[in-house]
Parts: structure tokens; C-alpha cells; sequence
């Protein structure tokens, strides 16, 4: 307790300190640094180009790069520079937003299973390995080829078969964390069990579960794209990093337009490693034994 | 005379359930609390002191559960609960919980939860068991933690557990107990965990607290020292049973079950002679899982007799509100209660 000349207590703050440890962190900072730039060329995107992503110009197709077509046009005569930046809208989307609905179900269904136990935990485990012991991408294959393309199906699908891992690191949390003092004393000063599931243990875990978010983010825009470049991911009239790429699929463009794939390529790759440098970075401040 | 008590446990039985085998951890475990007094549970580890106290209000862990017995808690002269009606969690023991009667735990340093401040958390069990708007809240819970003795209470409100040191968090979670002004306040070894001088200043804490809300406290404790000093009723235990019952004077003064005569030997007193030695009782706690046909103190006993293994011993009343539990007494008991 640290008290300063005019008698005001001097307030360590944690978040301050998490800051500082965060920023001493270079490869987190620029982690932090290329999934800003990269989103906020995506938000402002008119601000960078005068083009229409989704503009079909027969007259303008496969040009190289050039000072109006920065990265030059698709097979359809798109931009792929416009193109880039649009779909950086779509992939980011879908990747957080897939990655929060993951970790929504995880949350509650690990913490539930954890602090209640028995049998509903002993189903959700079972449920949980289930799902894990398909590959991923197979499963969503599959569910997209059941539920058809559509951008709203594939965040819904990549929220069903993600959830695994962050239900397992809530539940194990859990259950080390119920057993603390302070669990017994929300107990005996008469808080619900529904309290203090969600307003006192679940809280506590948030740390690796916001790790795992941004780990999940970087996984779910690669398995767009992967899924994109497939053709079952986005509608292809909807502009995806991954749909970006999918312009490259057939083997004479792939051969003889490189720029084509590897604009998007680098671009994916840049933003991936970006996110889990990030993540990292995270990793380390929330890590307390550091 | 009935009406001055605010808790009576009667012929209480707890049991834990570990794989096949059955621990008796209380046994027949009775005493009565008094309105406004102290009363001090002694006895040493693994005795049932603390799962007696978690009987009270069914927080017992999944393997325990209440056998037999009653607890009739008296909130006013018209109306009395029996506790052991109730079931674990349902919605009539939470609002007695921490309302009525609040709990302060042994481990301290971790009896917060790191994530919130303990304004939040103090604020938590407040409004939740009585209606006041946030202001009036933050108010009263800053007088609580100036009455408590932390300096600048309105900085403090906001800082969270992390930055407290242990004697503090120890009051603060004083505050989180005495906010809604129980009627009782169980107090289970709140000053383990602190150093001496820490200890004396909680405790003091705790008796001020008593006098000013008129709390009634029970206090569980192996140490002999807080007994003499805020106790005014004392129950010795010893293997999950009461052995001996009485006021402070009668404990201290006239100790009659020969577990607490020894207990007391053990115990250094300023002023002794530098010669002397302390007593150590023979032998050790046998195991928990033990089941006595006779008295639990018969191995360890300097008096035993034959029929102490044969037999339990009955409860004597050899004074006014003095109980022994032993067959040394059977002849001067005044009256069989049992």
C-alpha cells in the first residue's frame, strides 16, 4: 500500500501492468500492429480503391499488375487489389465471429459440466470427443454439403465443431477453481449455484479462453479460405480472401498468373501469423507464473 | 430461559460417506447459543469442530450429510426454523445464509474472488439480501470497512484482493459477514492464517462487532488462549462428541472431563515456572473411522474404568449449566438426562 505525499493511496492497477508487460513484447506488438492494419484497410476499404468487388468487366480480363489495377483483374475482370480488400471484410468477420460463437458454447457447456459434474459432464466429454475425432475440416464439409453455402451456415457450422477445445479448458478450470476458499464463501453467504458458476468461476477463466479466441480466429479464417478456394465455403459472388484465391483455381491461371493466388496467399498467411503472434503475446500476460 | 437461545443444536449426527466406509464425524452433538454471547468450539484437528459448523448450515461437502438431530435456529421469540428441515441448497437456507447467519472461513488469502474488487463483492452479498439502491449500498459498506479499521475506506472500496495483505483481507471479509448484520456469525479458526499480532487485532475486530450489532458468535478454535480471552460459553470436542460443556469460569476454573483437564495441562501460561514441564496427552487421535463401543477417550485415558469401554458415557449436569460427559461423574450427577 503505497501511499503518496498527499496521503491518496497510489492504485497499482492490473490492467496497466498487463499493458506494459504486453508492450514489451515485440513480436505481440507486431501481432497487434498487422491485424490492425489488415482490419482497418478491410473497414475503410472505398477509401483505397475506386472499384466495385463484385464488378464484372469481360473487356478487363486476367490484366498483369499496373498502376490501375494494382494487382492486376481475375478471369472475370475484377480487381483483385479491390477484391483483396473486401474480402479481408468477410474473412475477419467470419473468423471472430465464429471464434466467439465457439467460445460461447464452450463457456457454458465446460462450465456447467464442471461445476455441476456427473453425468451431464460425462455426456458433454463424451459429446465433445465425438466431434474431436472427426478431422475438422471433414465435419465441416460435410454439414456445409447438408446445410448448403451460405455465409450465416459456415460461421454456425465452424461455431458447431469448435467448441471442443474451450469446453475442455473451462471444465478442467472449473474444476480446480470450485474447489477454492472463496467458492465456499459465495456458498455460505447464500449466492445461487447459478451465480456463481457464471458471475465468479467463469470469469476467472477468461484469460486462456481469450487466448484461445484469437488462436481460433486465425484458425477459422484459414479454414475459410481453404474451404473457399474449395468452393464450399462463402457464395463466390461474395468476395473472401479465400474466394479471392479460388479466381487462381484453374491450373493455366494458377501457372501463368501468380499474382492472382499470391497476393491473397501472403495476405492470409501475414494476417494468420500476425493473429497468433498476437495470441502469444496474450499468452504471457495472462500467464501468471511468468 | 428457552427463549434466550438463539441456536440450539440437538443430539446432532453427521456422516461422511468415503467409498464403504462411514466416518462418524459428529456424534450427538448438542449445545445451545445463547443471544449476544460468544461461544468457543475447541477441540483439536480432525475433532468435527468445523464440520459441526458447516452442519449448521448444511454446507457440507457432497459426501457428508446430517444423519440425525435438529437445528433450531430462534430469530425471534414467535418463530423457530429447524435448519435440518431444509434442503441443501434450496431457497430458504440461501436467504438464512449469509443474512442471518454468516460464516468467515479459516483461509482468508483466498476467500475473495481475485476478479472483482471487494466494494463489488461486499456490495454482492448486500443487495442481495436486502433491498437498497446502489448509493445507500456503497455507503454503508464504506462505514462498514472504516468501523473495520481500513484506511480510506472510499479508495479501498474499488481496489481489488490482490492488493490487500492478509490481516486486511481478513477484515474485509469480516465486512462481507457483518454487512447484513447476522444474528449469528460463525467464525470458523478466523485467525489461523495471521501472525500474532494480527490475530489479536481480528479478534478484537470480531468482539467489537458483537457488542455493537448485539451478533451472536461462535467461535471454533484450537487455540486455548482466544477461548479465555472473547469466549463466554465453551464446548470442548473430541471425536466428533462433546465431552464437556460449561460456562468460561467452569471450563477454565473447574474442568472436570479429564480430556479437558489434560487439554488445559498442555497449554503454556505466562508465569509458570521455568521448571515446569508441560503435560503432552498420551497416545494418539485414534482414526476418524473408528467406531467406540464406550467413550472415544477411554485409550487415552488416565482414569479409565472397565466400564468406560463398555459403555458411552451419559451426559451429567454437575453444575447449572455445567455438562460433563464422562462415567467419573455418574454418581454426582444431579439427574439423568438421559
Amino acid at each position: 500500500m503505497a501511499q503518496t505525499k498527499s496521503g491518496k493511496i497510489y492504485k497499482s492497477s492490473l490492467a496497466k501492468r498487463n499493458m506494459l508487460k504486453f508492450a514489451s513484447n515485440k513480436l505481440a506488438l507486431v501481432g497487434l500492429f498487422i491485424i490492425l492494419f489488415f482490419t482497418l484497410c478491410a473497414i475503410f476499404a472505398p477509401l483505397f480503391t475506386s472499384y466495385d468487388p463484385s464488378y464484372v468487366d469481360p473487356k478487363v480480363r486476367l490484366l498483369p499488375m499496373s498502376s490501375e489495377h494494382l494487382l492486376g483483374t481475375d478471369n472475370a475482370g475484377r480487381d483483385t487489389f479491390t477484391r483483396l480488400l473486401y474480402g479481408g471484410r468477410i474473412s475477419i468477420a467470419v473468423g471472430l465471429s465464429a471464434a466467439l460463437g465457439a467460445a460461447l458454447i464452450g463457456c457454458t457447456l465446460g462450465s456447467i459440466a464442471g461445476y455441476y459434474g456427473g453425468r451431464f459432464d460425462s455426456f458433454i466429454i463424451y459429446v465433445g470427443e465425438i466431434f474431436t475425432t472427426f478431422p475438422q475440416i471433414m465435419l465441416v464439409l460435410i454439414l456445409v454439403g447438408l446445410s448448403g453455402r451460405s455465409l450465416a451456415n459456415l460461421i454456425l457450422i465452424f461455431c458447431f465443431t469448435g467448441w471442443m477445445g474451450t469446453a475442455r479448458l473451462v471444465r478442467s478450470r472449473v474444476l480446480s477453481l470450485k474447489t477454492e476458499p472463496f467458492v465456499e464463501s459465495c456458498v455460505a453467504n447464500g449466492i445461487s449455484g447459478f451465480s456463481i458458476m457464471f458471475k465468479h468461476i467463469l470469469p476467472n477463466t477468461l484469460g486462456p479462453v481469450i487466448v484461445s479466441i484469437t488462436m481460433q480466429t486465425a484458425g477459422f479464417v484459414l479454414a475459410e479460405a481453404a474451404l473457399s478456394f474449395l468452393g464450399m465455403g462463402v457464395p463466390t459472388a461474395i468476395p473472401t480472401w479465400g474466394n479471392v484465391i479460388n479466381a487462381a483455381s484453374s491450373f493455366h491461371i494458377f501457372q501463368n498468373y501468380p499474382n492472382l493466388w499470391m497476393a491473397p496467399g501472403i495476405v492470409i498467411s501475414l494476417f494468420v501469423l500476425g493473429v497468433n503472434f498476437f495470441g502469444d503475446g496474450l499468452r504471457d500476460v495472462f500467464d501468471a507464473t511468468e | 430461559m428457552e427463549k434466550d437461545y438463539i441456536l440450539q443444536v440437538k443430539n446432532l449426527e453427521t456422516r461422511f460417506k468415503i467409498g464403504k466406509k462411514t466416518v462418524h464425524a459428529v456424534n450427538d452433538v448438542s449445545f445451545n447459543l445463547r443471544r449476544g454471547t460468544t461461544l468457543g468450539v475447541v477441540g483439536e484437528s480432525g475433532c468435527g469442530k468445523s464440520v459441526t459448523a458447516l452442519s449448521i448450515m448444511q454446507l457440507l461437502p457432497k459426501a457428508a450429510h446430517i444423519e440425525g438431530g435438529q437445528v433450531l435456529y430462534t430469530p425471534s421469540p414467535e418463530q423457530t426454523l429447524n435448519l435440518t428441515d431444509f434442503k441443501r441448497n434450496s431457497k430458504e437456507l440461501r436467504s438464512i445464509r449469509g443474512k442471518d447467519i454468516a460464516m468467515i472461513f479459516q483461509d482468508s488469502l483466498s476467500s475473495l474472488d481475485p476478479v472483482y474488487s471487494i466494494g463489488w463483492q461486499i456490495m454482492e452479498n448486500l443487495r442481495m439480501h436486502e433491498k437498497l439502491s446502489k448509493k445507500e449500498a456503497k455507503e454503508k459498506i464504506i462505514r462498514m470497512l472504516g468501523e473495520l479499521g481500513i484506511p480510506s475506506p472510499e479508495d479501498r472500496f474499488k481496489s481489488y484482493p490482490f492488493e490487500f495483505s492478509g490481516g486486511m483481507k481478513q477484515r474485509v471479509m469480516i465486512a462481507i459477514g457483518m454487512i447484513c448484520n447476522p444474528n449469528i456469525l460463525i467464525a470458523d479458526e478466523p485467525t489461523t492464517a495471521l501472525d500474532v499480532t494480527i490475530q489479536a487485532q481480528i479478534l478484537a475486530l470480531i468482539k467489537q462487532m458483537q457488542q455493537e450489532h448485539g451478533t451472536s458468535v461462535i467461535l471454533i478454535t484450537h487455540n486455548m488462549g482466544i477461548v479465555a480471552e472473547i469466549c463466554d460459553e465453551v464446548a470442548v470436542m473430541y471425536m466428533g462428541r462433546v465431552v464437556e460443556f460449561g460456562s468460561l469460569l467452569q471450563i477454565f476454573e473447574n474442568p472436570h472431563h479429564p480430556y479437558t483437564k489434560a487439554l488445559l495441562k498442555s497449554v503454556p501460561v505466562l508465569g509458570m515456572g521455568k521448571d515446569t514441564e508441560l503435560e503432552s496427552i498420551e497416545g494418539t487421535t485414534p482414526d476418524a473411522s473408528t467406531v467406540f463401543k464406550g467413550c472415544e477417550f477411554e485409550p487415552r485415558c488416565p482414569f479409565a474404568m472397565k466400564k468406560c469401554t463398555e459403555e458411552h458415557p451419559m451426559v451429567c449436569e454437575i453444575e447449572e449449566g455445567h455438562e460433563v460427559r464422562c462415567w467419573l461423574y455418574e454418581e454426582k450427577c444431579k439427574d439423568d438426562r438421559r
